[in-house]
């Protein structure tokens, strides 16, 4: 499913180049965080927190511009999909030892109404494992992720209805999941949001036509599998 | 780097144990490379904690290649997951997973 403008071979020599420049992120990406996982988040967060500090905006700003990383190594927990349960069981434990969480989060998620909420996401490559919501919502609120914000937590758009871009998906679709993506997240935020994900984690170079697009709508930072890209 | 048989077959027996977590309900330990693809600002001071990472990424991808043949993205990601489980903390992160889905 991963898929690279150049070959494995050819990315894994630019990787190890990468790496060997000395600079590389750690992150630890999580989907949905069900509740009966809790003590297992909290005991692997706990472990990171005498090793890491946080990337705030400031950070990936300064260090994307050729700064020096902190003497503390930095630990990206990534937030995918939008799930409530990342408000619910990650969050909480999250702040208790000092990290921001980046939300990365299908804008349109999170307008669905909640009772097509599971239709929508299994239509739209959703997963999540137990259902602690049985009759109510499954995805973030509007004044969860405002809060979360608000709180210095980040968050990053990962397209409008976690729809796969592929070279020769039509115009009105990149357009709606990148450009309308941006404006829906931002309205319902009240803020800018300026880092994108696509599903799958392409990596720039991949979809020239959905690259553009990102240029265009404002977009500076493209997490993808291998890299975090610096676009504008 | 050396890398023997043994080696080799650990490291792949790890990539499968790992590849068979629920993704969607764990967390995932990862290394991103940055890539400034403006070209303007200036080539990062080198961190020397990062060489040997770089050294074993490097030499595990070459050993896979010669062992199965031309590598997959697949494989990339499996090795970097591998090598984030196995340096992250003083114990693999893995080891403080409940295991499988519940």
């Amino acid at each position: 499913m991963i898929q690279l403008p150049r070959t494995a071979t050819e990315t894994a020599a630019e990787l190890a180049r990468g790496l060997r420049n000395g600079r590389a992120f750690r992150l630890i990406n999580f989907h949905a965080t069900p509740a009966g996982r809790r003590a297992e988040y909290r005991a692997q967060i706990a472990a990171c927190a005498g090793h890491y500090s946080s990337l705030s905006a400031e950070a990936l700003h300064s260090v994307m511009a050729g700064g020096a990383f902190p003497a503390k190594p930095m630990l990206v927990p990534v937030l995918f999909e939008g799930f409530r349960d990342n408000h619910d069981v990650l969050l909480p434990i999250l702040e208790d030892f000092g990290f921001k969480g980046w939300f990365f989060v299908p804008s349109h998620f999170i307008n669905v109404e909640p009772r097509r909420q599971r239709i929508f996401a299994a239509r739209h490559h959703l997963y999540y494992g137990p259902d602690a919501y049985s009759g109510d919502r499954i995805a973030l609120s509007w004044p969860e992720l405002r809060s979360a914000h608000a709180a210095g937590h980040l968050v990053a758009c990962h397209s409008r209805n976690h729809t796969a871009l592929h070279p020769d998906t039509p115009d009105d679709v990149l357009h709606e999941e990148i450009v309308g993506a941006k404006e829906e997240l931002e309205q319902g935020l009240g803020a800018s949001v300026d880092t994108f994900c696509y599903l799958y984690g392409a990596e720039y170079g991949l979809n020239p036509r959905a690259d553009a697009l990102l240029i265009e709508a404002g977009f500076r930072y493209l997490f993808s599998n291998f890299r975090l890209q610096k676009l504008q | 780097m050396l890398i023997d048989d043994a080696y080799l077959d650990q490291f792949e027996t790890d990539m499968v144990r790992l590849s068979r977590r629920a993704y969607a309900e764990v967390g995932v330990p990862m290394y991103l490379v940055p890539e400034d693809l403006t070209g303007t600002n200036p080539a990062p001071p080198p961190d020397p904690a990062f060489q040997a990472l770089a050294q074993e990424f490097e030499a595990v991808t070459a050993a896979l290649a010669a062992r199965n043949g031309p590598l997959s993205s697949t494989d990339l990601a499996q090795v970097l997951e591998v090598l984030a489980d196995r340096n992250f903390l003083d114990v693999p992160f893995s080891s403080l997973s409940d295991g499988p889905a519940q």
